[in-house]
């Protein structure tokens, strides 16, 4: 049985980043083609990502994009989070849903549905209305997350603050608001990743703007030479030093407000 | 670190959850510097009563005083009390001092002036040399006693406990109630304190109000309830007990089930209830007395315990210093027993 499991976690693991492990190799050529293996290694195909002002524009509008749309769903999805868990009030469990939706939506609609919007109010090829789509992807992340970490919140602590001394938006600000900011950390990482790699519904509402997954979609169609496994790598680098650092800031906060209750009881 | 404690007056306190009756005609006058207890089983109504007080809880109706001034249209910010709870809750984000400033901080107390009485008060509890640790880093004992540096650092005149030493083994928690009675009397802040344990309610308490379902039934000095419970409730809830129901009365007693006609020390004879008597206020007795079948010994170091059985089939536990001349009994052995008559109580219900 245990050999069976572990067959089946080894083909798993590997059916999920092996291909992510090719593009390392393939990345590295010194050929104009994607070859595998490579003949000989070089940075080349990296250096072609800096030294073309199409990739660097369309990772610099990918990172604004990225940017906004983070603060955008942290704002909007940190304070959903706080009416849905705090708040009575009639429909909530309907708002939760539709807060959830872009989640589980196909992109696909959500895109059609954004186009329609966008071409109506002339929003097309606008980068800030861009940046608001981007966001609506993103804030389930923030609103998962953050009601998640509120609803674990033990309420003693704000009170606690309350009765020695702090009125109601004082003891949310320096006793509730300071458990959840790993949570919107970890959800502003991956709203930001949420943006970052959005395809589908920026080629519907960008009007030819080229976000990075823009540019390598381009790519694609025309020629590939083997600068689009570099950004790939690089991107991914990105994603998982990013969520690592998520993943530290989460821990270090879950063993300070663990040891409060469990430590000798 | 000396203040007069403010006076506490609770008028016909009602709380209810939809149909559900937290708390019912909680009326009670707790008096300035006096260590006031809620004692009760959980589910009785004691934390709703002091989150009342502290305001996370608006009351249904009645009315509360501090000093003679309502406080139900004031926040609980402003009601300037002091309060520790049984998981500590102290702020893990912030260190002990942090920690123990922090009311400081609300009040806008000056820099210095905040460090300097909050080191103050983390001597009282003698804690002064962790003032940079984080709560995570303390022990159970240590985080209880930042929690009542922090609670008592801005001087209020009130300070509640809800079931403060809850979390603590037992012998930490017998160490903290003589330190926590010690830091009372010398601060001299009323405190209203919570609890379930009995034990820990007779140590600390001036007075004491037990409590069940929502209701107070019985509230007085600890010497009080003990001597003299007025239900089996509280004299069940409060030491050990001997309770037998009472079934009539002859002329010159009552009718005890098992034990045959008993003499109370009042004048008039109870008919129904019934007796309470206390293990310690059962004798053996070498003539006279109620036969009886000893079934259990327990050894308590300074004591003995017995459970025995009198012929008519009342179980009665009694307790029996070790320093007495009687020698230690088997179960089985037939004895006779008597009861101290002046400590005989009669529980109407
Ligand atoms: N927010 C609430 N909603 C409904 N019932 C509650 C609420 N808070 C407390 N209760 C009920 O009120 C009763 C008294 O609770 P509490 O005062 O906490 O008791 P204690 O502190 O004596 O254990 C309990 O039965 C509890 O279930
Ligand atoms: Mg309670």
């Amino acid at each position: 049985m245990r050999a069976v499991l572990a067959v089946y976690f080894t083909v798993l693991v590997l059916f999920l980043i092996l291909p992510l492990i090719f593009l390392v190799p393939i990345s590295l050529t010194e050929s104009q083609f994607l070859e595998f293996p490579p003949q000989t290694l070089s940075l080349r195909w990296y250096s072609a990502f800096f030294d073309d002002p199409t990739w660097i524009n369309a990772a610099l509008l990918s990172f604004r994009v990225g940017i906004g749309a983070t603060f955008i769903s942290l704002t909007v999805g940190t304070l959903a989070a706080i009416a849905l868990v705090r708040a009575e009030f009639f429909g909530k469990t309907a708002l939760t849903a539709i807060f959830i939706a872009p989640l589980i939506l196909p992109t696909v609609i959500l895109a059609l549905a954004l186009y329609i919007v966008f071409l109506r109010f002339r929003l097309v090829d606008n980068v800030l209305a861009l940046t608001a789509a981007h966001s609506v992807v993103a804030i389930p992340y923030v609103v998962m997350l953050v009601s998640g970490s509120l609803r674990r919140f033990d309420i003693t602590l704000e009170r606690a603050a309350r009765v020695l001394g702090a009125s109601p938006i004082k003891a949310f600000m320096l006793v509730t608001l300071p458990y959840l900011v790993p949570s919107m950390f970890a959800a502003s990482i991956l709203a930001f990743f949420a943006s970052f790699d959005e395809l589908i519904i920026t080629l519907f509402v960008s009007g030819g703007a080229q976000t990075l997954p823009v540019r390598i979609w381009n790519d694609l169609g025309l020629k590939i030479d083997p600068t689009v496994p570099a950004v790939a790598v690089m991107l991914t680098l990105l994603s998982v030093s990013g969520m690592g650092i998520g993943e530290l800031i989460r821990r270090r906060n879950e063993r300070r407000y663990n040891t409060i209750t469990s430590a000798e009881v | 670190m000396v203040v007069n404690g403010a006076a506490i007056e609770f008028k016909k306190v009602r709380k209810t959850y939809g149909n559900f009756v937290a708390l019912e005609s909680f009326s009670m006058n707790v008096a300035a510097g006096e260590f006031m207890t809620l004692l009760g089983p959980s589910g009785s109504g004691k934390t709703t009563a002091l989150n009342s007080l502290a305001g996370f809880t608006d009351i249904t109706s009645g009315d509360i005083l501090i000093d003679g001034v309502s406080i139900a249209r004031v926040p609980t910010e402003k009601r300037n009390i002091g309060m520790v709870f049984q998981n500590y809750s102290l702020f893990p984000h912030r260190n002990v001092l942090g920690n123990v400033a922090f009311p400081l901080e609300m009040r806008g107390v000056g820099r210095a002036e905040i460090r300097k009485r909050s080191l103050k008060a983390l001597e009282i509890v003698r804690l002064g040399g962790l003032a940079e640790r984080m709560p995570h880093e303390l022990s159970g004992g240590q985080k209880q006693r930042v929690a009542f540096a922090r609670a008592i650092v801005f001087e209020p005149r009130v300070l509640l406990m809800d079931e403060p030493l809850g979390a603590l083994d037992l012998k930490l928690r017998e160490a903290m109630q003589l330190e926590i009675k010690q830091y009372q009397q010398q601060i001299g802040c009323t405190v209203i304190y919570v609890t379930h344990d009995q034990g820990e309610a007779l140590t600390l308490s001036d007075r004491l109000a037990v409590m069940d379902k929502g209701l107070i039934r019985q509230l007085g000095t600890p010497q009080d309830l003990y001597d003299r419970p007025n239900s089996r409730f509280v004299a069940e809830f409060i030491g050990l007990n001997n309770i037998i129901k009472i079934s009539g009365s002859k002329h010159d007693g009552a009718i005890v089930d098992g034990l045959g006609v008993i003499r109370f020390p009042s004048e008039i004879q109870p008919s129904q209830g019934y007796l309470s008597v206390r293990p310690e206020h059962i004798r053996r007795t070498p003539t006279g007395g109620h036969p009886a079948i000893v079934r259990q010994a327990v050894f308590l170091g300074d004591a003995v315990r017995y459970v025995v059985e009198t012929r008519n089939g009342a179980e009665l536990t009694l307790a029996e210093p070790r320093s007495g001349e009687n020698s230690s009994l088997d179960p089985g052995s037939e004895i006779a027993i008597s009861f101290e008559e002046n400590r005989l109580i009669h529980l109407p219900e």
